[in-house]
Order: C-alpha cells, then structure tokens, then sequence
C-alpha cells in the first residue's frame, strides 16, 4: 500500500461513555487502531471491556445512553461521526456491514430468507429490479455455501439451523460489497465443527473481496486462526496491539501474559495445572485510578495505581501499555 | 487420581426419550442405550456438541429426569433398573428407589449460575436450603458455622451470606453454585459445562479450585463441557457423544494423541488451538452439514450421513461399544475390520 493513499479505518483516541443513573460508566476509555484492505484485526477482551460498544460506534449504532464522548473514527479519509443520518444508512451496508453473535435474533421470524436479502439489497440500491435483486441474492447464498438455494429462499428462519442461518448472516452482511466486515463474536454460540466451517468460509470470503474485517471474540484460539493482527481490551482501553505472531509469541502486557497462561496448552502431553489470573474483572462505574489491570497484576508497582501508562513501542507495529515497560526504556537510556 | 479401582457410579444401557406430544414414534432420542462407569475419585469428562444428550445424560444418572430404560448402579447399589426387551420396550415395572438419601451423596453444578440461584433468597439461604432437607446441622451456631466454611472454601467472603445472587460477578455466582453442591457433603458432583459461562481469565480460577476440593475431598466428577482442552486438562479419561450414543471413550491424553473414531478426530482437529503458527500448518477435517435431528436418526451408526468413511454397513447396523486398545472403546464398523 502506499503511503498517501488513505487507510480504510482509522481510530483515534475513541472515547464512549454511558451515562447511567449510578454515573457515567467509560466503557470506552480512549482507543486508537488502524486497519488497511484486506487485513483481519481481533479484538480480544473479556465481557465488559467495551470490545462491542467500540465496533458499535463505528457503525452508529450505539444505544441510548451510550454516546462517542471523544475521539474520531476515518473511514477512507471521511469522518465517520459528523455522517448526518442519511449518510449513515448509506455508509452502513454498503461500506461496513456487520453479523452478530446470535443469528436467530437477528433474522425476522415472519419472513423468508430471500425476501430479507433482497430487502437487504434493494434498501441501498433502489433502481436494481427484483428479479435482478432476487438473482443477486441466490448467488450471494451459494457464496457462502447454502445449497438448493431455489428452494432455501423460500423458507423461514426457523428453518435453518444455526450454522446455516449465520451463514445467511453473512450472506446479507455482503450482499452490498463492503469494505469493512464486524464480526461480534459470530461464532460463539456454535458448536466447534461448525464454527470451523465458518471460520473457512471467512477466510476464503476475505481473500475473493479484500474486505478488511474486525472480528470480536473472547476465544484466543479462534483469533490465532483468523487474525492477522490483535488488539487486547482491558476495561475500555487496548493494552496491548500487534501482529499475532508477536503477541502469542512475544506477549509484553502482564493482562496478555496472563491470558495465554491460563488455558490448558494444546500440546501439553500431561497435566499441567493451570496459572490463573486472580482476583474479578473491574467494576466499570468505580475504575481503579491508574492501570485498569494493576488490582490483579503480579508486578504491580506503586506508579502503577495512580497513573495511567503510556503506550510504549515493544516491536514493529507493537505496543503495549504497561509502566513495566516504560521502567525498562528508561533504565536503557539510563547506562 | 484414582486410587484403586471402584466402580463408584455405573450406568448399563442407559436411555431416555423426550416423548412428544402428538407425535408418532418415540420422540426425541436423547441418550441411547449409553454404558459407563465412573471408579471412585477419577474425573470423567463428556463432550460433544450441542444437542448431543451429554446434559440429559448427566441429569438422567442423578434421576433428575427419569430414566426411559436401563439400570444405575451406585457404589454397588441399584437405584433405577428397568430393562428393555429387543424391541426396546419394557419388561415389567421399573425397580426405583427413594433419592433422597442419594442426593447427599450425589450433586450438580451446573451451567448458568445466575440462573440456577433463586433471585429472591440470600446466598446464606441457599446455602442453608440444602443443610435443613438434609438435617445436618446440630443447631443454628452450627449452621451458620457451615455455611461460613462453605463460603470461604470457594473463595468468598463470609459476609457475603447476606447478599442476594444479583449483587455477584457471573464468577462468583459460580461459586455460590460450588458452596451449594458441597453443603451435603457428597461423593459425586457431576459438573455441568460449570465454567462455559464465565470469562476466560476467571475459568481458569474455578478449574483449579474444582480440583483443588477433588483432592482434599476425594470427590468424584462427572465433568461435561464442549471446551475439549479444559476437559482434557481435568479429566482421567473422556468420554465422546455424538446424537445421543458414546462413540469413544478413553483415557484422557491417549485419547487425545490417538483419536480412533472418525467423529472424535473431526471434534479434535476442529478445535481452535491458540498458536498462530501451528493453526495455519495444522490440517484440518471439515464435517459437512449439521447434525442430524435426534427425533429422526439415521439408521445403523448415527454419525455414517457425515462420516467421511461410512459405508453400507454404517448404514444399516448400528456398531457395537467395543474396547479396542486396553481402556480405549469406540463405537465403528472401520476399527472391527
């Protein structure tokens, strides 16, 4: 890629707060990536640490009383926050579309499959004619590998089992051609063979259309199969990013480290007992001062509970925020 | 772990149909004539995919749901037998004792903590709940006293008797589910997918504390989840379902390097592993389509409409539980030749 040319997604010190009657709650504490054509980012992090509502708000989708409190968000050189409604629905389908973790609530029960595709289709393109919508749609299915998609179209969610009807998520998701894909944890509430089908299907779907894809997930495996690069979210904040090889190889954040330690390894030939992280994720209306992660870290150190820690570069297109790194530099330049 | 070689809980034949109401045929099949032993103090894990009868069958060996037909046995004494002809029909009436002595000797945990604890009664009660059925406590110091004890072993704070289930963490409702199984002081626990509810760094908390009770306690688990590495990680040996019939069954990490039924090394090699580069040379094996409904089963071996191998034997004959490989039994025409 060359440099001029714009990135697909920049964001940059995002921030989202809830305003709730207990307070506000900064579920998003400000978060800065980027993701170029044809890359897939993982976002890892554990329920509540804001991984969603920061895909949420690229799509405009945040709700009420949610709201982007600072920050901005570039979708190939336009600034996504100041879109006006209109625009949105626009750059929402036809630019980024996005599937969800349970496609049954994400289907309308009453009406078939080919009739939500095409409505899928005909929302964005109006002149497109049914037949030619109705057409589109049946390639899309066979796309994503449904067969007997004649007699498919006709039939209701109910219909289908859940790997099936992720894939007629998916199918919907890029009917319009996006650039950008969401995937909130889309393969969560299905069984292990089936997620590994539609782990394929993605991946051989993002090499045709060099779509670049978010993909949101708890499952460090799913992210070691998938992802070309990774984000860790702590409490609305990403602790640590970089490529996948470095941060399952060279994990540099205490929170990383500590993850990858605590599951059971897969070529551990006998039992092995497992390191876990102590102590309970963080209460997101009384964050701790200082490092979201310092309660529960082992190396923990007093600047760690007042002050919030810098991102430090730890390799190429690798950072983490972690004052133990910070210490490190500074006792190079130090000798 | 196991430290002699007690058959604590047996079950032979076990099986239990959801009949359906105006239905023809006998509804839904969720475990089919399964057979297994648990010995005194090993950790037996059960996997599977959704739907495959792995929590039916965890539920029908505590008679939580009555058995359709087959015999438990438990630590030598029979608590429900009811054999079946060929046809699978019943032979007479079904012999059935009274639980509740077995229910001190016999626990769950399971799945979803929150919505396994009573909104409107305080963790204290819950606790207390299972202590007065049972009538183990002397007096009420000595049952404030238990359920204390009971708290901080799981890691809680005795305070926290007092509070109701909503003003806990997914993690430490858990717990109070775990204080619960052990205010009777059982034998058995059978742990029902216990940890597939929480977060990652918080599973790994509970797991150990699961065995940490194991081996001070000497208790027995039925371990059932569909995360097959923690499984590995906590059991002697596993035990592998597919729509409602065990098709492998062996000892933990064996089972795991020599997979010997097409279903078990499918699940195995589906199995995301966290290691970037080890995924992207690992090959894997793709199942096709979903898994059959256990209303209508396939004919002969259950698996044969995706089993990459199946032949016109699989279709027909339903193959016979066998053990292979000392301790290692599968279900499969392709292993008999």
């Amino acid at each position: 890629m060359s440099e001029q040319k714009n990135k697909l997604l920049e964001v940059k010190d995002l921030k989202v707060s809830f305003f709730t009657p207990a307070g506000e709650v900064k579920a998003v504490g400000g978060i800065s990536y980027d993701l170029d054509y044809g890359e897939v980012m993982g976002v890892v992090g554990e329920s509540g640490s804001g991984k969603s509502q920061e895909a949420y708000s690229i799509m405009g989708l945040l709700q009420s009383p949610g709201k982007v409190v600072g920050g901005s968000i570039t979708f190939e050189g336009e600034d996504v926050l100041s879109f006006t409604k209109d625009q949105m629905t626009q750059f929402r389908g036809n630019k980024v579309a996005m599937i969800f973790q349970n496609p049954m609530t994400c289907l309308n029960p009453v009406y078939t499959i080919g009739n939500q595709l095409v409505e899928a289709l005909r929302a964005h393109d109006k002149n497109i004619s049914k037949e030619d919508a109705e057409k589109r749609a049946m390639e899309m299915m066979e796309l994503v590998g449904i067969n007997n998609v004649q007699k498919r179209m006709k039939q209701y969610p109910h219909e289908f089992s859940g790997g099936m009807r992720q894939r007629v998520m998916i199918a919907m998701g890029l009917i319009c051609h996006p650039q950008l894909l969401i995937a909130d944890e889309p393969t969560t509430a299905l069984d292990v063979t089936i997620q590994a089908q539609i782990l394929d299907l993605m991946k051989d779907l993002q090499k045709k259309t060099k779509m670049g894809i978010i993909f949101i997930t708890h499952n460090l495996g799913v992210v070691a199969d998938i992802c070309d690069k990774v984000s860790v979210m702590y409490a609305g904040r990403i602790v640590e990013q970089g490529p996948v090889d470095d941060i399952f190889y060279e994990p540099a954040h205490p929170y990383t480290k500590g993850l990858l330690r605590s599951m059971p390894r897969v070529d551990a030939e006998s039992y092995e007992r497992l390191i876990p992280i102590e102590g309970t994720p963080v209460d997101m209306l009384n964050p701790p001062e200082g490092c979201p992660f310092a309660p529960r870290c082992e190396h923990c150190m007093k600047i760690c509970l007042k002050k919030m820690p810098p991102y430090v570069e730890v390799g190429e297109k690798h950072r983490s925020a972690c004052w133990l790194r910070v210490q490190e530099l500074m006792g190079k330049e130090e000798n | 772990m196991a430290n002699e070689e007690k058959k604590l809980v047996e079950i032979q034949n076990l099986r239990k149909y959801f009949p359906i109401k105006g239905a023809n045929g006998p509804g839904v099949q969720a475990v089919q004539d399964v057979s297994l032993y648990i010995k005194k103090g090993e950790t037996l894990g059960l996997v599977g995919e959704s739907g495959c009868g792995k929590t039916t069958l965890g539920r029908t060996l505590l008679r939580l749901y009555e058995p359709t037909g087959g015999k438990i046995i438990y630590d030598g004494e029979t608590i429900f037998d009811n054999p079946l002809d060929k046809d699978g029909n019943p032979i007479g009436k079904a012999k059935a004792v009274n639980m509740l002595p077995y229910r001190k000797k016999m626990q769950i945990i399971f799945q979803d903590p929150s919505a396994s604890l009573d909104p409107r009664m305080t963790v204290g009660e819950i606790i207390g709940e299972a202590i007065d059925i049972h009538k183990l406590a002397a007096n009420k110091k000595d049952r404030a006293d238990m359920i204390k004890g009971l708290l901080s072993r799981v890691g809680l704070n005795t305070e926290h008797a007092n509070r109701y289930p909503h003003e806990f963490s997914g993690g430490q409702q858990q717990r109070v589910g775990i204080a619960r199984a052990l205010a009777v002081k059982p034998e058995f626990i059978v742990c029902d997918e216990p940890i597939s509810a929480l977060d990652v760094s918080i599973q790994s908390q509970v797991v150990n504390m699961l065995e940490d009770m194991q081996a001070e306690m000497g208790l027995t688990y039925l371990f059932i989840a569909h995360d097959l590495s923690v499984v590995r990680h906590i059991s002697n040996r596993i035990g592998v379902m597919y729509l409602g019939s065990l098709v492998e069954l062996g000892e933990s990490y064996e089972l795991n390097r020599h997979p010997i039924h097409p279903y078990t090394q499918t699940l195995l090699s589906a199995v995301p592993v966290p290691d970037p580069k080890l995924s992207r040379t690992r090959q894997r094996i793709i199942l096709e389509g979903d898994v059959p409904s256990p209303m209508n089963p396939p004919s002969g071996c259950r698996f044969h409409t995706r089993c990459p191998y199946a032949t016109q034997q699989c279709k027909e004959e339903a193959p016979k539980f066998k053990e292979h490989e000392p301790g290692h039994w599968a279900a499969c025409h392709l292993l008999d030749k």
